[in-house]
């Protein structure tokens, strides 16, 4: 599924918010039409007006509206058509089905353009971040900076998971803790986020934080390089274990991030725990 | 302190979950073949590319293949074009010239070819267009999705095969198919739709590391070729060129993922040939690195081909000439560092990458023997540059149909460029699908000649202005394919003198041709069409003595190898991706085109040999 931070979405269509929708407006078609050579038209999808490219051709085609806004939405697992939803905002996606009906073989008009879109309710409102924390955020997923945050550490869709849930941790600990926690990561670990050291028949060692144990495996987060492979390490080849009081976050993020930067990406940490949930 | 782990530190629900029993089927070992008398030729094992054209006749022609085979390592792969047994890296040898030294079938048997085995992946999304890899005995390949299956060489038995698990965000942009793997080192290596790279226990199939090269979710981009081993680092480059994505090439510790260096093809504030940016464009300026570079041990460069700026079509707001983009740069493998570059197209705004295979030769220019390397653009020219400087030698092109340039004057500068008008409709040739797709062209030391497909296809392009979304498409423009004026749209495969660009023969199509062509030297051009039709041309004259139906159309690399003697040719063959799709516009006959995910491996008739 392509994801996309919702403060970077357009959210347009805000007139759409009623229940039923007339499919056959061209000023819907119109905004459809603008979403779809955007996102779905796209080099090498569903090429200009639907005429075919990877995907399939979706012109000159009959179809049921609400298949059409389902398959949209949500995609079709096991291909490569993403689901729109969460991307672009459900009233954009009406509006994209209205432009593919407009390009059907039998294009509704009258009263069964009248569609019942279960959108009722307003959109909730976008997520409102003081300035700084939306500088934060850039900060926290700065793909220019390759040790980033984001590398380890996942809130919403982005970034991956290795460190722990930041909205959570963020939530019981003071702006001072969380950028102590930051620049001196050894201070206290994380409960579950001990790293693991594991000598090697071969002579190697490799730390890092477990990520899996079954039977004949031991997966860690190798923390010698940004971002850490995930290591598969057999236990037949481990000769000793232990468990280290050393973070697997690195401890020289100063280098990556100004004492600013990590007041704004606190600030955002912040924010984001308050919203809760 | 001290504890056992399994006790304290349990599996945590976030942890990525493997079932190592479900995702690696290990099938009981195959039984010993007989061996037959060995009659292919094997060079010595010295690599191809210190030889010049000239010296080739000459190579000794010895008929041993190693019994027991060291492991892959860095010295084996600088001397792959000497071991015509296997095809131990994705071109073949570093040089890329897609060339096999056996000639057991050549064009006096070629009509007794016959298939031996074919295995059937099961993954048919986005057809077969890997290009397998042979590894004294064993046959390495990866389909759509990262399944990588192990068979054996010489009758298609499955070893092992490995399942990526499916993730949770794919960048829809680039497709889930996969080109290739590299082994070496003992492990097999993989780029994968969700952009990490994973190496796999080359004798089971299990996963030994697998890195993030950067958040799918963020950055919508993928790897979907195959990587590239150089000594103790496995490269790889990333899609993501019509994304609002900066562009990069990785390098990780071959046997730990730990990673070693980063090469962004966009240069940074502060860096040389930033200013060729203009504000913030460079952040979402795409420079893609999508298809396989290459390495010259002697020299020690690594190169690799950069693609497009993004957004593709718009350039208005990354004026400048986007370096470095559109360009073949030459990096120092221990470090990344930049040795040199150049740039075809400054200022592309017709999406024409330069990510396309790098071919290392040694040919005369002007009388002088130099040290080039060739690259055919999706422009549909031919870049010879010196690949010691990267000064400019030469470009000729690989089709007619072209009016985004008058031509290409005598130091590399672009005449006459059409650029598209924003927000009107502009008649460009060739197509985005390119003048020639990313499959490869291959070389014949025998002949001295290139062999590449041509696409002859145009289309209409409307260009708009688009504000980057990180990760998400960034165009700047849609595109409609057309018949070029000409007549209608079509391909060709030709024989080239690789310096003048001057045609030996051509042979034309009705279909583009989109597979990757493999010369032999048994005097032969192996590739496959859109139908499913695998065929054979004479290298001197392109006239076809062979052909075999495989049930759906070439998209990958054929490859050749020898088992106890016996030489086999085997290709992909299934019908898929974004060009496949792109056909319809012009052929809807090719809608009903079937997919497939499937090799064949062809031999002589035992004994005939
Ligand atoms: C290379 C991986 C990596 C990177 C990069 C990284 N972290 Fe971490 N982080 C970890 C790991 C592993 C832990 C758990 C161990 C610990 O608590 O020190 C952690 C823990 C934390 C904690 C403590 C959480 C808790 O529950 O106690 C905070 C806060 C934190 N990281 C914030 C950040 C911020 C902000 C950045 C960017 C400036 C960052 N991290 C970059 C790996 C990383």
């Amino acid at each position: 599924m392509i994801r996309a931070t919702a403060g970077l979405l357009l959210v347009s269509s805000a007139w759409l918010n009623a229940e039923a929708i007339d499919v056959s407006d061209p000023g819907l078609i119109a905004d459809g039409a603008k979403h779809f050579a955007q996102s779905c038209a796209v080099g090498y999808c569903h090429g200009s007006e639907g005429a075919a490219a990877r995907g399939p051709a979706l012109r000159s085609r009959a179809w049921d509206p609400h298949d059409l806004f389902r398959i949209t939405a949500e995609g079709l697992p096991g291909t490569s058509m993403p689901g729109w939803r969460g991307v672009i905002p459900d009233t954009a996606i009406w509006a994209v089905t209205a432009y593919v009906l407009s390009l059907s073989t039998d294009p509704p008009s009258g009263p069964d353009a009248m569609i019942t879109t279960g959108l009722a309710e307003e959109p909730t409102a976008p997520r409102t971040l003081s300035a700084d924390a939306v500088r934060g955020r850039d900060l926290f997923f700065d793909l220019t900076r390759q040790r980033r945050c984001g590398v380890c550490h996942r809130i919403g869709a982005l970034g991956t998971a290795i460190g722990p849930n930041l909205a959570l941790a963020a939530r019981s600990r003071s702006a001072e803790d969380l950028s102590l926690d930051i620049l001196d990561p050894n201070r206290s670990i994380a409960f579950g986020f001990e790293q693991v050291e594991l000598r090697l028949r071969s002579g190697e060692t490799v730390r890092g934080v477990l990520a899996e144990e079954t039977e004949v495996w031991i997966r860690v987060h190798d923390s010698a390089a940004v971002p850490p492979p995930l290591r598969s390490v057999r236990k037949a080849d481990i000769l000793d274990q232990a468990v280290v009081e050393r973070s697997g976050m690195p401890d020289d993020l100063d280098d990556t991030y100004s004492p600013g930067e990590v007041a704004q990406i606190v600030a955002y940490l912040r924010e984001v725990a308050g919203e809760g949930s | 302190m001290r504890m056992a782990l399994g006790s304290g530190v349990g599996l945590r629900p976030h942890a990525v979950i493997f079932s190592a029993g479900a995702m690696i089927q290990k099938v009981p070992g195959s039984p010993e073949r007989p061996r037959s008398s060995l009659q292919q030729s094997d060079p010595s094992g010295r690599p191809l590319l210190r030889l010049s054209v000239a010296m080739l006749g000459s190579l000794a022609l010895a008929a041993v293949a190693p019994l027991v085979a060291a492991e892959v390592d860095s010295k084996r792969l600088e001397a792959a074009g000497g071991e015509p047994s296997n095809w131990l890296t994705y071109y073949g040898s570093y040089e890329a010239w897609r060339y096999s030294t056996l000639d057991q079938i050549n064009r006096a048997n070629i009509s007794e070819l016959r298939p031996v085995w074919a295995f059937e992946t099961g993954i048919p999304d986005g057809g077969l267009q890997a290009a397998p890899l042979v590894v004294d005995g064993v046959m390495y390949v990866s389909s759509a999705w990262n399944h990588v299956f192990a068979l054996d060489a010489a009758t298609g038995e499955m070893l092992w095969r490995y399942d990526y698990p499916e993730p949770e965000t794919i960048p829809g942009t680039y497709g889930t198919w996969n080109r290739g793997v590299a082994v070496a080192y003992g492990l097999v290596y993989m780029g994968t739709l969700d952009n990490h790279v994973v190496a796999l226990d080359r004798d089971t199939g299990e996963e030994v590391w697998r890195v993030e090269v950067e958040n799918a979710a963020q950055c919508g981009c993928n790897i979907t070729s195959a990587p590239l081993v150089v000594k103790d680092l496995v490269i790889t480059g990333v899609t993501g060129g019509d994304s609002a994505h900066r562009g990069y090439l990785n390098a990780y510790d071959a046997k730990t993922g730990r990673h070693r260096w980063r090469f962004w093809t966009i240069p940074a504030p502060g860096e040389p040939g930033h200013d060729s940016w203009e504000g913030d464009s460079w952040r979402y300026g795409g420079g893609s690195t999508w298809i396989t570079g290459t390495y010259d041990a002697e020299l020690d460069l690594l190169y690799w081909a950069v693609g497009n700026p993004a957004a593709d079509f718009y350039g208005e707001d990354r004026e400048g000439d986007n370096l470095y983009t559109d360009s073949i740069v030459a990096l120092d493998p221990d470090t990344g560092h930049l040795r040199w570059h150049y740039q075809q197209i400054p200022h592309d705004v017709w999406d024409y990458d330069s990510a396309y295979e790098i071919v290392l030769l040694d040919l005369e220019v002007d009388g002088e023997v130099r040290k080039t390397l060739l690259n055919p653009s999706k422009s549909g020219y031919v870049w010879l540059l010196d690949r010691g400087s990267g000064e400019f030698l030469g470009a000729w092109p690989l089709v007619e149909n072209s009016n985004w340039i008058d031509g290409i004057g005598p130091s590399g500068e672009l005449l006459g460029r059409n650029e598209p008008a924003v927000g009107e409709r502009t008649f460009i040739c060739p197509a985005i699908g390119g003048g020639r797709s990313w499959n490869h062209g291959a070389y014949s030391p025998a002949t001295g000649w290139f062999y590449s497909t041509g696409l002859e296809w145009c289309q209409t392009v409307t260009v708009r202005r688009e504000e980057p979304r990180e990760g998400m498409p960034f165009f700047g423009g849609e595109f409609e394919m057309e018949h070029p004026r000409s007549g209608p749209a079509h391909s060709h495969l030709s024989a080239y003198d690789p310096v003048t660009g001057e045609r030996k023969w051509r042979y034309e199509h009705k279909y583009p041709l989109l597979a990757s062509q493999l010369a032999t030297a048994g005097g032969l051009v192996f590739t496959g069409d859109a139908t499913g039709r695998f065929f054979a041309l004479d290298a001197d004259t392109g006239r076809e003595l062979w052909g075999f139906r495989t049930g759906s159309g070439h998209r990958g690399s054929t490859v050749s190898y020898a088992i106890d003697g016996r030489q086999f040719v085997a290709t992909p063959s299934g019908w898929g991706s974004a060009l496949a799709g792109l056909t319809t516009q012009l052929w809807p006959e090719a809608a009903d085109f079937p997919s497939g995910s499937s090799i064949f491996a062809f031999s002589l008739p035992e004994g005939s040999e």
